[in-house]
């Protein structure tokens, strides 16, 4: 700008005829400058005024686009040329051609003052006047291509005549449709009948398929019909939309990491646990699809490697550099120089602090010192000890996040599966282990309250338990079930739930065999890590099992095995993937009592039983029914090892007693042994009854 | 290492060629040796390093030290460490006057009193120059809750087993390094030894342990994942069944 001023004004009064000292440059410039001459200021306007409208190419670049011509100097031309007097305006009458041929309406407007020998132009705005063209048929035509149905031949006349008349605004056309002369048609009738006409026309006259009548009537009002459903919504729901909506983003962003975290772990597990499996390079591409069908596929891609890796047989072909398992990368010393052994034990910095916080647990758990000593076998396992630690830790995360997945996968489900609950899209399948659940809200209203993990009270407690949850993806849970339909239903199935399930200790009998037989597996194997000793399924005699179901399947398996009478309770998620679970073996009842110390074990193992049971005899007493068998067999369920005084009731079968009785055994534990032998004998022969009459049945 | 060399060839050759040739030769050895594939050399000689502590028994009142200490390295078999190392730089507290103590003999250590425990830095220069000097931290012990320490009868000693690992020495280290090799002692080696079986006994079991209890989790994690799959698939089900109206709408929600 200032080179531009500075030039003007050296132009003024220096041309190249005035300049002295003949510079090469500008000689040479102005040989060159000749057809494309800038054009000078009118000496009338001032210079600023004239560097604004004067438009150098060389200076700026406009973000609006200008007019081109001459340079885009065309208004600083026209000033320039312009005598600086205004231009003539005349009053004129004009017509519209586009009014038709005939047309003798006459209107006056103000225009350039135009020579006289130059004939008047054209009304600028006559080319907008467009036409549409309805083809017409003959009689031949229509009855040979066009007829339908529903329309008859005046019917179509008509429309054809109105869409001529209305240039194809099929929304006046609707409009004056008579509905009175012919049946009512809307705007999609009348444009597929149109359109449809037109399509047969062209292919009757031209023998060729076009796509230019292109009309989906079915597609159109459906579309309108959603659109005016989206117009008449009201306030509050729209808003409910809105909200929904930014939940689903989030819910949908939270599952995107989760599936990340799980991915990676597991991809880094899979690189652990076999070596010989050759990770391709498309595992980390994984980690970024959206939608949830490929998601599926991830998993089962992930799952067929995790099988394949574990049916693999070991002669695969070897990778011939076998990097370290993901978990830390030490340093290695690879370069020359002099190193100190422990210096390879050190914790790399890029390990979080949080994993290094659970390595440090982990080891304090095993009795390691965070820097043992420095030899070379022991610096090799330490590290990759730590490096697996690490790993654990993440598989830990990865199984969180897997669960709670999970979980809200199966919220999903029945908030499907309840505003659409049709016969046959039932859940069954879930749940088909479980003996005496018929209701398939039920087992997902567990799967929401329960994670399900197993209970497994026999292996010493996990060094993975002692990882903190750092799951931070969960937060969204109170809000996700909040959800309107969510909550009336969930809590009115809680509250029946809890009213009526926990309180009716609705133990049932059970002969299916396969079940009886799991469960007498487990119950062995925990039994038989307690003691140490093998035990096999040929000691067990008197097979007893009752299954209860509240919240998963909850089995008492009864046996007597050596002379001893054990009592097994099981669990059984209704995931029915886990299988079943062992949660506690107990003896029960000796027949010799041998010591005092198993007695002592008994009594505060009752105290706690007595309470809770209480409860359910009352109710079970109450709930005597004429049948004595069934009484047996609830009551002699009902109590586990507490020595009480209901076997007598029932052989009284005195309802009048119960209540007393009851009475008495609150008083109960403090009971002598001698008592309690004598009740264990009872019950001993009480037990074996059941035992008969159950295999019996 | 090897493609620099290649570019340092076609550079000297183009700019110096008189001096270059003499250079060229050097060059094309040296890449000649880089060439053959060969086992890096490594020595190892295990280290003892740490401090003993005695009590004095009554606190000075000079200056209020109570303890009697010595901070040292030593080699594990009992071998002349003045053979690779040229000196040893002992690090102590500022409060201690001339705190960078440097011992250039054998045996290496630093004979103190003192009140209180600090961390302490011990570096090691080797008898090759080129080798950079080797640098690890000792914390300084002195109290203990055994009784026999307490009283001051018997010293604290507070040691640790770590190993000097040469990699691909210089020549005359690498023979200074062969020719010294003592027996060990055999209180220490028998301790050690010890520990040592001990120690990684103990980070087997743990091992283990943690590979049993990721089996399970990977089990755990490959049902779960199973699961949700099969969830996913029942809940496509759902959506198709019912009709596509349904899952219109739910689109023009969205």
């Amino acid at each position: 700008m200032a080179n531009a001023d500075v030039l003007d004004i050296l132009s003024d009064t220096l041309t190249s005829a005035n300049r002295g000292s003949a510079n090469k440059d500008e000689i040479i410039r102005e040989k060159k400058k000749g057809p494309k001459k800038s054009i000078r200021r009118p000496e009338g306007m001032k210079r600023e005024v004239w560097s604004l409208i004067n438009q150098d190419d060389r200076e700026s670049v406009p973000i609006v686009p200008t007019d081109t011509k001459s340079g885009g100097n065309s208004y600083a031309r026209w000033i320039k040329h312009s005598s600086m007097t205004v231009r003539p305006w005349q009053w004129t009458p004009f017509t519209n051609s586009a009014r038709g041929p005939n047309d003798t309406f006459v209107l006056y407007h103000w225009q350039h003052k135009l020579d006289p020998n130059e004939p008047a132009p054209e009304y600028p705005f006559a080319k907008f006047n467009k036409h549409v063209d309805v083809p017409t048929y003959t009689d031949t035509e229509y009855e040979q291509y066009l007829q339908d149905k529903d329309w008859s031949r005046v019917e179509t006349d008509v429309l054809f005549d109105l869409c001529r008349q209305f240039e194809l605004k099929f929304l006046i056309i609707h409009d004056r449709w008579n509905n009175i002369l012919y049946p009512d048609r809307s705007v999609e009738d009348l444009k597929e009948r149109y359109y449809t006409i037109c399509t047969s026309l062209e292919y009757a006259r031209t023998k060729r398929q076009t796509d230019k009548y292109n009309f989906d009537a079915a597609h159109e009002r459906r579309r309108k019909e959603q659109l005016n459903k989206l117009l008449s919504r009201t306030k509050a729901e729209e808003e409910e939309e809105l909200y929904l909506m930014n939940e689903l983003k989030r819910i949908e962003s939270e599952r995107k990491e989760r599936e990340r975290i799980i991915s990676h772990d597991v991809q880094k597990f899979v690189q652990q646990q076999d070596p010989h499996v050759m990770i391709t390079a498309t595992t980390p591409t994984q980690r970024t699809t959206p939608s949830s069908s490929r998601r599926s596929s991830i998993n089962q891609e992930y799952l067929q490697r995790l099988n394949s890796s574990t049916n693999r047989t070991p002669t695969l072909q070897r990778t011939t550099t076998f990097e370290p398992p993901v978990g830390i990368k030490f340093p290695e010393f690879k370069r020359p120089g002099v190193f100190l052994r422990s210096q390879r034990m050190i914790l790399p910095a890029s390990i979080p602090n949080k994993k290094a916080v659970v390595i440090d647990q982990v080891l304090k758990q095993c009795q390691l010192e965070r820097n043992p000593m420095a030899c070379e076998e022991v610096v090799e396992e330490f590290n990759d000890l730590r490096s697996d630690i690490v790993l654990l830790f993440d598989l830990k995360n990865a199984l969180n996040s897997a669960e709670y997945e999970l979980q809200t996968s199966l919220h999903r489900l029945k908030s499907e599966n309840g505003p659409l609950s049709s016969g046959p899209t039932s859940a069954q399948p879930l749940s088909s282990g479980s003996t005496s659940s018929t209701d398939n809200t039920k087992t997902f209203d567990f799967l929401l309250t329960q994670p399900s993990t197993p209970l497994d009270s026999v292996t010493s407690p996990r060094l993975s338990d002692s990882f903190e949850p750092s799951n931070n993806v969960r937060s969204s849970t109170s809000i996700y079930i909040t959800m309107k339909h969510l909550v009336n239903f969930v809590l009115l199935l809680c509250i029946a739930h809890a009213s009526y399930g926990r309180y009716l200790a609705d133990w049932s009998q059970t002969t299916d065999e396969a079940l009886i037989e799991e469960a007498l597996k487990k119950s062995l194997k925990s039994i038989s890590i307690q003691q140490n000793v093998d035990l096999s399924q040929t000691d067990v005699a008197d097979i007893a099992c009752e299954t209860h179901f509240e919240n998963g399947l909850h089995i008492k398996l009864t046996f007597s095995l050596e002379k001893q009478k054990w009592e097994c309770a099981l669990y059984k998620s209704s995931v029915e993937v886990i299988g079943i679970e062992n949660v506690k073996c107990e003896q029960v009842e000796q027949e010799n009592p041998p010591s005092e110390t198993q007695d002592e074990q008994q009594e505060p193992a009752k105290d706690n039983e007595v309470e809770a049971d209480d409860e359910a005899q009352i109710d079970a007493a109450s709930q005597q029914n004429h049948d004595n068998e069934e009484e047996h067999d609830d009551e002699a369920d009902v109590q586990q090892q507490s020595n009480t005084n209901t076997e007598q009731e029932t052989e009284n079968d005195d309802e009048k007693d119960v209540a007393s009785d009851n009475n008495e055994q609150r008083i109960p534990d403090e009971e002598n042994t001698n008592n309690e032998t004598k009740n264990n004998n009872t019950e001993d022969n009480q037990e074996s009854n059941n035992g008969d009459t159950n295999n019996n049945e | 290492v090897y493609t620099s060399n290649q570019y340092d060839l076609t550079r000297h050759f183009q700019i110096e060629k008189n001096r270059s040739f003499f250079k060229i030769i050097n060059k094309v050895s040296m890449s000649s040796i880089t060439i053959e594939p060969h086992t890096p050399a490594v020595f190892v000689k295990p280290i003892l390093y740490g401090n003993t502590a005695k009590h004095f028994g009554t606190k000075r009142d000079s200056d209020g030290h109570t303890h009697k200490w010595t901070l040292y390295v030593r080699s594990f078999y009992q071998e002349d460490l003045s053979t690779y190392i040229s000196r040893v730089q002992f690090r102590l507290h500022e409060t201690y006057t001339n705190n960078i103590r440097v011992v250039t003999h054998a045996p290496f250590e630093i004979e103190e009193s003192g009140w209180g425990e600090f961390e302490t830095q011990i570096t090691l220069y080797f008898v090759d120059p080129n080798e950079k000097p080797v640098i690890f931290y000792h914390h300084l012990k002195l109290f203990s809750t055994e009784p026999d320490v307490v009283t001051g009868k018997e010293a604290l000693v507070n040691e640790f087993y770590d190993e000097l690992v040469f990699h691909e020495p210089s020549e005359q280290l690498a023979r200074l390094l062969i020719c010294s090799k003592a027996n060990p002692s055999p209180v220490d080696e028998k301790e050690y030894a010890l520990q040592k079986s001990e120690t990684l006994a103990k980070i087997k079991t743990a091992r283990q342990r943690v590979k049993n209890e990721i089996q399970e989790l990977t089990e755990r994690l490959r049902i779960t994942q199973e699961n949700i799959k099969r969830i996913r698939q029942r809940s496509v089900d759902q959506i198709c069944v019912p009709g596509t109206f349904i899952g219109l709408l739910n689109e023009a929600i969205e």
